[in-house]
C-alpha cells in the first residue's frame, strides 16, 4: 500500500509548480532580447524571442535586467552602466525601462539580458540541473510521506505493534538529505603541492650523503648507483656528509671570554 | 661568546643528525662546529696553542660576513689590515684583527657546488669557492677533509690571548685560550625575477617574496640544480617556471620593497629555519612577515599581499548559497585583539641618549649622554638619529673614571670619547640621537599590540578584524637568527 501511494505522490509532486518556483528563484531563466528604440529614454519591457503562446515573460516583481548593450555590435561590447537604467513604473501604465542619457532611435535596438521564471512544463530547465530538480521533487515527495505517516495513530493492541513514528522521522530525514543534495554543489580540488607533509629543511648533517645519485648536484655520470657513503662515493668533492670527529680540548664552552658588562637595556 | 640574550642557541659542537639550516636575510650565527684543533708540540713558540676550527653555517649559497666577533669582542668587520698586527706563520692569508694584536685566518666558503675532479687532496682554497680549505693541512689526518659542497662554512685560526694577559709567552698555555666566534652574516642569495618569470638577478635579499619563491624551489619544485661559484644557479626549467604566477609575485615584491615613512622598507624578512619543521610552517613564517597569503589556482602558485583596500564590501545574494546565510551578533572582543609579537630586533638597541657631540679638529669626538652610560673603552658602538655624519659605527676611546665608586655619592660618567675616524665631522652637534652597543644586536623584543578601542565593537567575527589589527603596525621587521 505504502509503495503504490508513494509512487502516486512522486508522480503528482513532480508536476507541482512549487518545484519550478523554487528553481526559478535559485537559478532564474536568462534570456536575451533586442528592444527597439523609439527616440525617447523609455523603452518597453523585453519580450522573449521565439514563437508560440507559452513563452517566458518579464515580470517586474521577479525579473531583473542584468545587462543592456547599446549601441550593439561594438568590439568590445558597449554596455550601459547598471546605475543608468531601471524599471520605471507610472501609476496606471505598463512598466517601462528608463535609460539615463541615451535615447535609442527607431532604427536602433538595445540588446537586453534579463531574467524570467522557468516555464511550467519544465522545458527551460537546463540538462545540467536535471538531477538537482528531481532531487528537490523527491524531497517534496518524502515530506509528503512524512506528513502521511505522522497522522497514523498508535495501535490499541499490545502485540505486533508497528512503530509508525519512526517512519515519519525517516521520511523527514530522507527529505532533508534530498533537499541538501539540491542545494549542494560538490567541488573537488586537490592540492598539487601539500606543504604540510614536507619536512623542511630536508637535508641534515649526516654521515650518509644527502644528494640524489646522478642528479646535477652530485655530478656522477656512471651507470652504477652509489651507496651514499663516503666509501662508495664516486664524486667525493661533491659528497654531502658531516661525519663526527674527535675534538681535542673543550673549545667554545670554556673560552676565556671578555667580561665587559654589556647593558642590553632598551630605551623606550 | 654566543649569549642567550642575543642569540637563539643550540649546541654548536653537535654536527650530525640536525637539519642543515635555511637562513634568509641577516643572521647572527656561529654555526655548527665540525672540527676544532689546537696546535701543540710544534716546537715553535709563535704557533703553539693556536686554535683552528671549521663551522658549518647552512645551506648555500650565502653572501658573506659583515662582522666577526671572537670571545665577545669585534675581531673583524671587513676592514683592511692595520700595520701593528702580528702575522703568524704557515704562509696563510692572515687578516688584521680589531680586538688584539693577533692576526686571524678567516676563510669564508659561500656554499656553491665544489668543482668536480678537484679531489680532496690539495688544501688550497681560501674561499669563497667550495674548494678544500687551506687549514685542512693543519688538521690531523684522522679527520677526513671535505669540501662541504653546497654548505656555507667558514674556517678560523687564531692564537687567542686570554683576557688581561699577564705574559706574552707563546709557550705558556695559561695565556692562550679557545675561540668562540659569532658573526653577523648576509645569508642566502636568491633568484630574482621579473613579472614574466625571467630571472633578472641572483643576490642577497631581505625581500620575503624572493624567500618565498626560493624555499619552494629548494624544497619542492626544483631541489636538484647546479650552483656555480661564478655563473650562479641553473635557470628554472619551463615546467617549474610555469608553476608560479609571476605577476602576483613580482607585484608583491615591488610592494614589499617600497620605503615607508619611517625610512624602512615595507616588509623585510630575516629568519633562520634551523629546526626540523614542515614546508607549510616555513611558508607561514615568511608570509606572516610580509602580511601575505598564497593561493594555488590552475596549477600556479601566487603570492598575494594584503594591501590597503576599500573597507566597504557590497554583500549580495551572489555571495551565498540560497538558504545558507545566517546572521549573528557576537562581541568582537571574544576573538583576540591583543597580540604580543616575539622577535629579535635586527637593529642595535638604544641604551643612551645623546645630549651633545663636540670635536676639535683631528681630535677624538667627545660625546655627552643624558644619563650615565654603560660604555667602556674599546666598546664597539653605533650612533643613530643625529642626522649627521656621526651616524654610524664607532669605537669608544676613553671613559672618565667613576667618582667615589661604591659610595653613596658615586658619580658615573656621562661622557666618553670616540676614536677619531678623520676630520670630516661637525665640531658640534646638539641633543638628539642615541647610542647602542653593536654586540646587543638581535636582542629579543616582545612589543604588544592591543586595540582597546575595538573591544566593544559588535559584528560578525571574521578574519577582517584580524587584518584590521595588524594593518596598523609593522610586524614585518622580524629577526629570528642564530643558533
Amino acid at each position: 500500500m505504502a509503495t503504490s501511494a508513494s509512487c502516486r505522490l512522486w508522480a503528482k509532486v513532480a508536476r507541482v509548480r512549487a518545484i519550478l518556483e523554487r528553481y526559478s528563484q535559485d537559478s532564474p531563466l536568462s534570456l536575451v532580447s533586442d528592444i527597439p528604440g523609439n527616440g525617447t529614454n523609455y523603452l518597453p519591457l523585453p519580450v522573449a524571442p521565439g514563437e508560440g503562446s507559452v513563452l517566458p515573460v518579464f515580470e517586474p516583481n521577479f525579473s531583473e535586467i542584468q545587462q543592456m548593450e547599446y549601441p550593439i555590435l561594438q568590439q568590445p561590447p558597449q554596455l550601459i552602466l547598471e546605475s543608468d537604467f531601471r524599471v520605471y513604473i507610472t501609476p496606471g501604465q505598463a512598466p517601462k525601462i528608463l535609460i539615463d542619457f541615451d535615447t535609442p532611435g527607431t532604427d536602433e535596438v538595445v540588446r537586453t539580458t534579463w531574467t524570467a521564471r522557468h516555464l511550467r512544463d519544465g522545458s527551460t530547465v537546463p540538462d545540467k540541473d536535471f538531477y538537482a530538480v528531481t532531487d528537490f521533487a523527491a524531497s517534496l515527495a518524502a515530506e509528503k510521506l512524512a506528513t502521511f505517516y505522522v497522522g497514523t495513530g498508535d495501535s490499541t493492541l499490545q502485540a505486533d505493534v508497528v512503530q509508525y513514528r519512526s517512519k515519519s522521522a525517516e521520511m523527514l530525514a530522507c527529505a532533508k538529505a534530498l533537499r541538501k543534495r539540491y542545494y549542494t554543489v560538490t567541488l573537488k580540488g586537490t592540492q598539487l603541492l601539500n606543504p604540510s607533509q614536507d619536512d623542511t629543511p630536508l637535508e641534515i648533517y649526516s654521515e650518509t650523503c644527502q644528494l640524489q645519485w646522478g642528479g646535477p648536484r652530485y655530478g656522477a655520470t656512471g651507470s652504477t648507483e652509489c651507496s651514499y657513503s663516503f666509501q662508495s662515493c664516486q664524486v667525493v668533492e661533491r659528497i654531502m656528509v658531516a661525519p663526527n670527529h674527535w675534538e681535542k680540548n673543550l673549545g667554545e664552552t670554556t673560552a676565556n671570554t671578555a667580561m665587559n658588562v654589556i647593558n642590553r637595556r632598551r630605551v623606550i | 661568546m654566543p649569549n642567550a640574550a642575543t642569540t637563539q642557541s643550540s649546541s654548536a659542537s653537535q654536527t650530525t643528525g640536525t637539519p642543515i639550516p635555511l637562513t634568509y636575510g641577516y643572521g647572527w650565527v656561529t654555526g655548527k662546529r665540525h672540527v676544532y684543533h689546537i696546535l701543540q708540540n710544534t716546537n715553535d713558540s709563535v704557533n703553539e696553542y693556536t686554535r683552528l676550527g671549521l663551522w658549518l653555517l647552512g645551506h648555500g649559497e650565502w653572501d658573506g660576513c659583515i662582522e666577526l666577533w671572537i670571545n665577545d669582542l669585534l675581531a673583524w668587520n671587513g676592514g683592511i689590515a692595520a700595520p701593528k698586527q702580528l702575522i703568524r706563520g704557515y704562509g696563510f692569508n692572515w687578516l688584521a684583527a680589531l680586538d688584539y694584536p693577533e692576526g686571524i685566518v678567516f676563510n669564508f666558503h659561500s656554499g656553491c657546488d665544489s668543482v668536480i675532479g678537484s679531489g680532496l687532496t690539495t688544501p688550497s682554497s681560501v674561499g669563497p669557492d667550495q674548494g678544500l680549505d687551506v687549514l685542512w693541512s693543519l688538521i690531523p689526518p684522522a679527520v677526513q677533509p671535505l669540501d662541504f659542497s653546497r654548505i656555507a662554512y667558514y674556517t678560523l685560526m687564531r692564537k687567542q690571548p686570554i683576557v688581561a694577559q699577564t705574559s706574552n709567552n707563546g709557550n705558556d698555555a695559561s695565556q692562550w685560550t679557545d675561540i668562540a666566534p659569532i658573526g653577523l652574516w648576509r645569508a642566502l642569495r636568491c633568484r630574482l625575477f621579473d613579472d614574466e618569470g625571467n630571472q633578472t638577478g641572483y643576490a642577497f635579499t631581505t625581500n620575503p617574496a624572493w624567500h618565498f619563491v626560493d624555499v619552494l624551489l629548494r624544497r619542492k619544485l626544483m631541489p636538484d640544480y647546479g650552483l656555480d661559484v661564478s655563473a650562479g644557479p641553473d635557470d628554472l626549467t619551463t615546467a617549474v617556471r610555469n608553476r608560479f604566477d609571476w605577476g602576483s609575485i613580482f607585484t608583491a615584491a615591488q610592494y614589499f620593497d617600497e620605503f615607508i615613512s619611517n625610512g624602512h622598507r615595507r616588509f623585510e624578512g630575516n629568519y633562520s629555519f634551523a629546526s626540523q619543521t614542515t614546508l607549510q610552517a616555513v611558508l607561514e613564517q615568511i608570509l606572516l612577515n610580509c602580511r601575505s597569503y598564497t593561493t594555488e589556482y590552475a596549477g600556479k602558485i601566487a603570492l598575494n599581499c594584503d594591501m590597503p583596500r576599500p573597507s566597504v564590501f557590497t554583500f549580495s545574494r551572489a555571495h551565498i548559497l540560497p538558504g545558507s546565510w545566517n546572521a549573528n551578533d557576537q562581541m568582537l572582543h571574544k576573538s583576540a585583539n591583543r597580540y604580543i609579537a616575539n622577535h629579535r630586533d635586527i637593529l642595535v638597541p638604544e641604551c643612551s641618549s645623546i645630549v651633545s657631540i663636540t670635536c676639535s679638529y683631528g681630535a677624538n669626538p667627545v660625546v655627552t649622554t643624558l644619563e650615565p652610560h654603560p660604555f667602556q673603552a674599546s666598546d664597539q658602538i653605533a650612533i643613530g638619529g643625529t642626522n649627521t655624519t656621526y651616524d654610524g659605527n664607532w669605537t669608544v676611546a676613553t671613559v672618565p673614571d667613576v667618582i667615589n665608586p661604591g659610595a653613596t655619592n658615586e658619580i658615573d660618567p656621562s661622557t666618553f670619547t670616540m676614536t677619531t675616524k678623520g676630520t670630516n665631522y661637525p665640531t658640534s652637534v646638539g641633543a638628539g640621537g642615541a647610542i647602542g652597543l653593536r654586540y646587543s644586536r638581535f636582542k629579543e623584543r616582545a612589543p604588544e599590540f592591543w586595540h582597546k578601542a575595538n573591544m566593544l565593537a559588535r559584528g560578525v567575527v571574521g578574519i577582517a578584524h584580524f587584518f584590521c589589527v595588524r594593518s596598523n603596525h609593522s610586524l614585518g621587521r622580524c629577526a629570528l637568527a642564530g643558533w
